[in-house]
């Protein structure tokens, strides 16, 4: 019979810590017409996928394609290609407007008008797919998290396979419709609400030009359990962490087990926030 | 029997192994019902009954039934949670009993990696099947599956969902093991699970036409790398592991399953559905499994396939399998498991990752079954079909691919 009486270790906080450079952030802001509108624009977003792609996809991916446009073009010292970079996507109840909607059409028309769109876009896995795609990234693309305590999940994961993985960069990418509102039968919101999305490009801490570091520390006095949905999301500690000033600061997420997330800004990071969103009327009456 | 060099049963500093497996599938709910069902090639494909399938484009899949409840939990509780929480909980709770972890230590920090890749929409589904409204309000269910194994079970350390599609149950194995190498944990439970054969999933994939449509032979439509392939059967279930530091798991008397030896991963970027007909970055993934293992692909002594049975998608892991294999193309055996077990989706690299553990341990290798007249676009590979072989088995090699590009590829090593 094996023991149990287990001679564990508390973990050495030095030993079991990452730390990664923040090179380039950026955010986006849509109503669900703007993102509609956003489907019909492929060719201001990374990759030109076409708009018969944009057509499927979801407006968390939409918004994560605009955010990745604006944070790939403020990057320092820009990639000759993303070849080697992988993408971890933190998205939250994704594709629940369009479920809603094929739960509805289902009851009334059955199996044969279920859309074949559904499962390649709505999936946890296809945003960070689709991001990939735009920017010809050949590394790991992960989706994690899902729910409102999934955005824990993209610190650990990012970090730890920038790390892991060798890889030069990495698209973190957190996701969702704030505030998280009801849905009619036909998946429309039932009080206003906007489609978030907030991009990290992270790399190796050698990277040169960087200022912002995200560490990812082991400290055993933190919390092993978060309580949900008490946890603030990583993306409402951010706009609180940039709302503060222009001076610098930092930010410290709670991710449970024990594990922490640290980001030390730079004036200079700071000073480009809040970015202009394409939700502006001129851009919306381009669109 | 071959002989292995030193090299490869040296344990490597950080070495993981696992420690503890608990499952839900349609060939059962344990690992040894599953591994006797598997050598004995018992299909677990039907016609669809616990919904009404007559309109649906596919009609088959491969079912669990009802899920067993954990020793020690109300039963009654437990049937009023959705099933692909009992999915959860079952394997979760199972590989912790089996490891020996049941009873432990306060402080232990356990984490908890799980793959799930269509978490919510399966469980609005279920949900709104029974008459709920969840799809509908969020603020009706704000936590996750993983969120709520991880209290149920009273674990300590971090957790984490991640999908990349069908190679989920790989990419799991993967974080856990990470995170062990990191002290992120003292021991940690990593798995995948699906409930995906439900009636709006069942109807989507089938509008894809990723399925078989080959509903009057259950038994004989999920046929890989045979020419009459027609798509994929939908199955569903589940499996978790535990994983542990070698050192410790043989300080503490601890079975160990296997070594997770190797790990790789890489994205196509080509397309949301479409595999890639270039075959890179599918060999790159299992290049790096094999490096990071320290194995050639002569060592290797079996190959769980990705094959899903659709034209396509065989035909390109056949071209990744002989450009990997190289000279030993011809020699290293290969099956499907999927034949038997269906395709559980997030969750079909963990039962795969199973199937290699029941093949180490046996030192059978389970073949592909209904292959019976070979594409000959796949016949440059040693497959095994017919019955299961004998075999010197330390090395096995599992390849999960996945929607969106997804390339992963799992080396498990036996037990030193």
């Amino acid at each position: 019979m094996p023991t149990t009486a287990f001679p564990y270790r508390e973990s050495d906080p030095a030993t079991c810590s990452l730390e990664c450079a923040v090179t380039a952030y950026a955010t986006s802001r849509f109503s669900l017409e703007d993102a509609n509108a956003l489907r019909k624009q492929s060719d201001t977003l990374p990759g030109n996928l076409g708009n018969s792609v944009l057509r499927h996809s979801d407006e968390q991916t939409l918004a994560a394609l605009v955010a990745v446009r604006d944070a790939v073009n403020r990057l320092p010292t820009p990639p000759e290609s993303f070849d080697k970079w992988g993408v971890v996507f933190s998205t939250r109840y994704l594709g629940r407007s369009a479920f809603a909607q094929a739960l509805t059409k289902f009851a009334v028309d059955g199996p044969w008008n279920v859309s074949v769109q559904v499962v390649p876009n709505r999936s946890l896995h296809s945003p960070a797919s689709m991001v990939g795609l735009a920017l010809g990234c050949h590394g790991p693309c992960v989706g994690v998290g899902g729910g409102l305590d999934g955005e824990t999940d993209a610190w650990i994961t990012a970090s730890s396979l920038l790390d892991q993985q060798k890889l030069p960069g990495m698209i973190l990418v957190f996701s969702g419709w704030e505030p998280d509102n009801g849905i009619d039968v036909e998946g429309v919101p039932l009080a206003v609400t906007s489609c978030t999305a907030l991009v990290l490009a992270l790399q190796p801490i050698s990277t040169p030009t960087s200022t912002a570091r995200l560490r990812i520390v082991y400290d055993p006095h933190a919390p092993a359990a978060l309580e949900i949905p008490a946890k603030n999301t990583a993306m409402s500690l951010f706009e609180q962490f940039v709302s503060s000033g222009t001076g610098g600061g930092s930010l410290t997420a709670m991710l449970g087990g024990g594990l922490c997330a640290k980001m030390d800004w730079s004036p200079a990071v700071i000073s480009s926030f809040p970015l202009p969103l394409p939700t502006s009327a001129p851009q919306r009456k381009a669109a | 029997m071959r002989i292995l060099s030193e090299r490869n049963f040296s344990m490597k500093q950080n070495s993981v192994s696992i420690t503890g497996v608990g499952l839900t599938s349609s060939m059962g709910h344990s690992y040894d019902e599953f591994s006797s069902n598997l050598f004995s090639h018992v299909s677990g494909i039907e016609r669809v009954a616990a919904f009404d399938v007559t309109d649906h484009p596919s009609q088959i899949a491969s079912l669990i039934g009802e899920i067993p409840c954990p020793e020690g939990y109300d039963e009654s509780e437990f049937r009023s949670r959705l099933r692909i929480e009992q999915c959860g909980i079952w394997c979760a709770e199972s590989a912790l009993r089996d490891a020996g972890w049941h009873d432990r230590p306060d402080g232990l920090r356990i984490g908890l990696v799980l793959g799930l890749g269509a978490e919510w929409m399966q469980s609005w589904e279920m949900d709104y099947r029974r008459g709920g409204r969840r799809a509908f309000d969020p603020t009706e269910e704000p936590a996750g599956m993983t969120t709520k194994v991880h209290r149920l079970l009273g674990l300590r350390g971090p957790q984490l969902t991640i999908s990349a599609a069908c190679a989920s149950g790989n990419w799991a194995l993967s974080q856990g093991r990470r995170w062990l190498e990191l002290g992120w944990v003292d021991i940690c439970l990593a798995g995948a699970c699906d409930i995906g054969v439900t009636p709006l999933s069942l109807a989507g994939f089938g509008n894809l036409r990723a399925l078989s449509r080959k509903n009057t032979t259950p038994h004989a439509a999920l046929r890989p790398f045979d020419r009459e392939r027609d798509g994929m059967v939908l199955g569903e279930g589940g499996a978790v592991f535990m994983l542990e530091r070698t050192s410790e798991a043989i300080n503490r008397g601890a079975h160990r399953y296997a070594e997770v030896a190797g790990f790789g991963a890489t994205s196509d970027a080509h397309h949301m559905v479409i595999p890639c007909p270039e075959p890179q970055q599918g060999i790159a993934a299992m290049k790096q499994a094999l490096q990071d293992a320290e194995v050639t692909p002569s060592e290797i002594n079996y190959i769980n396939a990705h094959a899903t049975g659709t034209p396509v998608g065989d035909v390109c892991e056949a071209k990744i399998l002989q450009s990997v294999l190289g000279d030993s193309a011809g020699r290293v055996p290969i099956s499907s498991t999927k034949s038997l077990t269906g395709h559980l989706l997030s969750a079909a690299a963990a039962i795969e990752a199973v199937a290699c553990l029941a093949t180490i341990e046996k030192q059978l290798i389970p073949p592909t079954v209904n292959l019976e007249d070979l594409d000959p676009e796949c016949a440059m590979l040693r497959h095994v079909r017919g019955e299961s072989e004998a075999a010197t088995i330390d090395i096995t090699v599992s390849n999960s691919f996945g929607f969106g590009g997804n390339n992963t590829c799992l080396v498990l090593k036996k037990a030193a």
